[in-house]
């Protein structure tokens, strides 16, 4: 099971729980698909801070070739993205593993 | 567009939203949440990790005497049992038992939607449909010359059942969008929770597939009819725990009589998943029969919970309860019901935690806070 590695004694029931054997990482892989550089890699870092090595940062026109051959098990879409793409996004995903989980970063108000 | 409008568009898909810029919590809960999808479809929990049959009784050993016969033939398998017997445990010990060379490729026909099975099992051409840029072979060709596992084939829908009896028959597959016939070898194994005569009754399964699928029935008993393999699946469990560095777990007497005295009513998953969640809420190790949930302890209280439940599906203010005449301890009884549904909230979501707090209506940070006094709690009681 996954555990935080920013939790600290104030949660103890976190840490006690998964006190057994160290941080494990997390083997899922995961695509940040988003037009903004900036914030694609910000979430990038994130999570590998989170103990999820395995994630890619793409655009919405490169994303395709880093999904190639991959298993993946989530997808992070940009906030910023018109319909059009989203959905193109969506379909190309359900024909390619209807399994994926797919997170929409919500714009800030 | 926002989460409801696309959530409408696509039912199928697991889709969750982020506040952008995210926190590292909420971001760890979403993360948490892809791990345990993930371990859910890849069956990596310690339920699916083993194609090991587990138990001593008759009717076990009566399946391992069907599944060494049947193993090395080309024989389709159909295996009938209740959801959680280990219906997919079995289709992987016929795949290892077998000798063939090719993988074992296994899918839910109840998990993936009407319109995207066609393409998952027989696979697509470039332009069949949007999206699909490229030619992908289906899972019956991934399984070519291995073992297909089609689990639920009882909600298989009716278009599909046409074209799986057609691969049975002639043995060949034709991708969406394609004209050509593609052969392939595999052997078949399907598996169902549903009663497939009743089924045909309905009108809800064809017939002539039925009797194409049943060349070897297996049936595997639900647990309850077979407590005495409840403490083998307890030690073997607790030892891919173990063996994982997830805990280290020993019963008591008194727990090991009330698991095997307990229904199990989503069977040998809901036994993994408990000791699972127990390596989490027991950290020392030692699981006493109060560690159990209610319903499982048998003893009574689930008398809070009938309370609990006209409560919930009261009108407005008919709840109708009796006071013992030397009155109760309020504040004791009301923890022990807010135990009860925490417990039964976490069995039914598999143990993850943000499901449970959905479920309960309440946030996932106060759920893990209520976890955490109830085992203090209980800790101090000890």
């Amino acid at each position: 099971m996954w555990r935080s590695p920013y939790i600290r004694g104030d949660e103890s029931f976190r840490v006690e729980a998964h006190a057994v054997g160290g941080h494990p990482r997390l083997r899922i892989v995961i695509l940040v698909v988003d037009d903004r550089p900036d914030r694609a890699d910000r979430l990038k870092a994130m999570i590998e801070f989170m103990d999820a090595p395995n994630v890619v940062a793409a655009s919405t026109d490169s994303w395709r070739a880093c999904a190639e051959g991959e298993r993946l098990d989530a997808v992070f879409l940009g906030g910023r993205l018109d319909e059009p793409a989203v959905t193109g996004v969506l379909d190309a995903i359900a024909a390619m593993d209807p399994n994926v989980s797919v997170v929409l970063l919500d714009e800030p108000s | 567009m926002n989460l409801d409008a696309l959530k409408a568009r696509y039912p199928w898909a697991r889709l969750m939203s982020l506040p952008d810029p995210v926190s590292f919590d909420v971001l760890g809960e979403v993360l948490e949440e892809i791990n345990a999808a993930r371990s859910r479809a890849r069956n990596d929990t310690a339920f699916d990790a083993s194609t090991r049959l587990i138990g001593a009784s008759a009717s076990m050993d009566a399946v391992r005497g069907l599944i060494d016969k049947v193993a090395p033939s080309l024989a389709t398998v159909l295996v009938t049992g209740e959801s959680g017997t280990g219906k997919e445990v079995i289709a992987r010990r016929i795949h290892e038992l077998s000798g063939r060379s090719g993988p074992f490729v296994a899918v839910n026909c109840g998990a993936i939607p009407e319109s995207l099975l066609e393409s998952e099992l027989f696979g697509h051409e470039k332009g069949a449909f949007t999206g699909a840029d490229r030619v992908r072979a289906g899972r019956f060709e991934q399984a070519d010359g291995g073992t297909f596992f089609l689990d639920e084939i009882g909600d298989m829908p009716s278009v599909m059942q046409v074209k799986l009896l057609r691969v049975l028959e002639e043995r060949v597959i034709e991708r969406v969008g394609g004209t050509r016939s593609v052969p392939v070898d595999v052997r078949l194994i399907a598996a169902t929770h549903r009663e497939l005569p009743q089924r045909i009754e309905e009108g809800q399964f064809r017939e002539d597939l039925y009797y194409r699928l049943s060349v070897f029935p297996i049936e595997v008993s639900p647990l309850r009819e077979r407590a005495e393999d409840v403490p083998l699946l307890v030690e073997e469990f607790t030892r891919r725990l173990s063996e994982k560095a997830q805990g280290n777990l020993h019963f008591t007497a008194d727990a090991l009589r009330a698991l095997e005295g307990y229904d199990w009513p989503g069977n040998v998953r809901e036994l993994a998943n408990l000791i699972e969640r127990l390596a989490v809420t027991n950290p020392n190790g030692i699981v006493d029969i109060n560690d159990l949930p209610a319903a499982v302890r048998n003893d009574g209280s689930n008398d809070d919970i009938d309370i609990v439940d006209a409560s919930l599906s009261l009108g407005q203010g008919d709840l109708r309860v009796s006071l013992p005449a030397d009155g109760i301890d309020l504040k004791a009884y009301l923890a022990n019901i807010e135990k009860s549904l925490i417990d039964k909230a976490l069995d039914e979501s598999n143990g993850v935690v943000q499901h449970a707090a959905k479920r309960l209506g309440i946030g996932r940070t106060t759920l893990v806070e209520k976890m955490r006094r109830m085992q203090e709690r209980e800790a101090d009681s000890a």
